[in-house]
């Protein structure tokens, strides 16, 4: 079809991709993973429940599920020992020209082998042994604060 | 304009708008604070095999009867007859007993142990296997297998008594029909839950590595609690694995090829 430049339609939608690059993209999933498990394991050694600290890292049901379970974490005064640790991120999906909702999925390998929960008592809350586990993270961009939130994890139930 | 259309080898493309599937539930606590919690079940799937407590295997279409006397872990509960007219009868009737006066379920902790066999009649709902595509896969590329089932509570009798069993499922046993075989904790889900596009792996996808006919077969295996009388979950010893009805499934290679229009709105369009 030829193209004819003073009748083209204005653009209707404003979505920009934040990132040039699928190597930046990933980095950037990576800074803002590793911040999501800075908070998750800043709720779990403290056994406390922020959701407004929550909602600088995670999203939607993601963000729901979080409170949740903190919170019942935080009324039967249980913390953790020691922190959960992710390495091996690898970029599944980085959507250029769709929204920002679900913008990034990333693969990452949760490290769960040095960190427990115990009571009040000292005791540990369960005698299962953790180790390592695949899990895939999608994350929306907020746009008011030019960050990437997790919007869903979702582990896989494989060893990595 | 040109569009990029995979065609199939074998004639598959009826089954192409079952891409979509039912929704998965899920009632575990996967979250981080969740799993370090102890309320995500986790399977062992290291090398394919989970450890299970295994005391019974139903299939799901089975007629579910098991009133016939059985042994469970040391403790044998032998009906005296095979009528139970009323629960007092019943009750007696398990404990070998002279007749006496109801004995409020609550007791039942005083039995010992309660095992799976023990619950056998509180029958959990059979799970149900869901496949993308729909009944096909392409040789090479991922099919995504899932397991529709969540955790659920059966009314019953226990003892003579009305009791509740609650059923969790903790491992999806996969069989693909090609000889490969898979234990998970996770029952997988649509590509469309998982936010990614069709044909990437997924926690239960598999890869067929040549065409034919194959039937797969999901057995889901459910660890059990009970309560009575109001009183708190208390587990149940074993577990229980039920076998959903099989699918069966065609492979076949696939093309790309470029074409004219939609081939689905116009077949004789060129390249279809």
């Amino acid at each position: 079809m030829p193209s004819d430049a003073s009748t083209a339609p204005a653009p209707t939608s404003t979505f920009v991709a934040p990132y040039a690059t699928d190597e930046e993209a990933l980095a950037a999933a990576e800074e803002a993973y590793a911040e999501y498990l800075r908070v998750i394991n800043f709720h779990l050694n403290e056994g406390v429940i922020d959701e407004g600290l929550l909602a600088t890292v995670a999203i939607g049901d993601e963000l729901t599920g979080l409170i949740e379970s903190h919170s019942r974490l935080a009324e039967a005064d249980t913390r953790s020992i020691g922190e959960v640790r992710f390495n091996d991120a690898q970029l599944q999906r980085y959507s250029r020209d769709g929204s920002l909702h679900e913008l990034l999925v990333i693969y990452v390998c949760e490290d769960l082998s040095d960190v427990y929960l115990v009571n009040p008592d000292g005791t540990r809350v369960t005698d299962e042994v953790f180790s390592t586990e695949l899990a895939q993270i999608t994350f929306d961009y907020s746009d008011s604060a030019h960050a990437l939130r997790v919007s869903d994890r979702e582990p896989w139930g494989e060893k990595c | 304009m040109l569009t990029k259309l995979i065609l199939l080898s074998t004639a598959l493309l009826l089954g192409a708008s079952g891409l979509g599937g039912p929704l998965q539930t899920s009632s575990p606590d996967c979250t981080l604070a969740g799993k370090l919690s102890g309320s995500c079940p986790q399977a062992d799937v290291g090398n394919g095999t989970v450890q299970l407590e295994a005391t019974q295997e139903h299939v799901g279409s089975g007629d579910g009867n098991f009133d016939s006397g059985y042994e469970a872990d040391g403790v044998a509960y032998i009906p005296v007859d095979d009528e139970l007219d009323s629960v007092e009868e019943a009750w007696c009737d398990i404990q070998r007993i002279e007749c006496v006066p109801w004995t409020p379920p609550a007791d039942v902790a005083t039995t010992g142990p309660v095992t799976i066999s023990d619950v056998a009649s509180f029958r959990p709902q059979t799970p149900t296997a869901g496949m993308q595509p729909n009944q096909w896969m392409i040789v090479g590329l991922d099919t995504n297998f899932y397991a529709t089932t969540s955790a659920h509570v059966v009314d019953g009798t226990l003892f003579g008594g009305t009791a509740q069993v609650r059923f969790t499922p903790i491992a999806y046993n996969w069989d693909y029909g090609d000889g490969s075989t898979a234990t998970t904790s996770n029952p997988g889900k649509t590509w469309d839950k998982y936010r990614i596009t069709e044909f990437d792996p997924t926690p239960t996808s598999h890869v067929y590595e040549e065409p034919g006919n194959y039937t797969i077969t999901l057995a889901v295996t459910y660890a059990a609690e009970y309560r009575v009388a109001g009183s708190s979950w208390q587990n149940v010893v074993g577990t229980l694995t039920i076998i959903a009805p099989p699918l069966t499934a065609t492979a076949g290679h696939a093309t790309t090829v470029l074409v004219d229009q939609d081939c689905i709105a116009n077949p004789t369009g060129i390249g279809c």
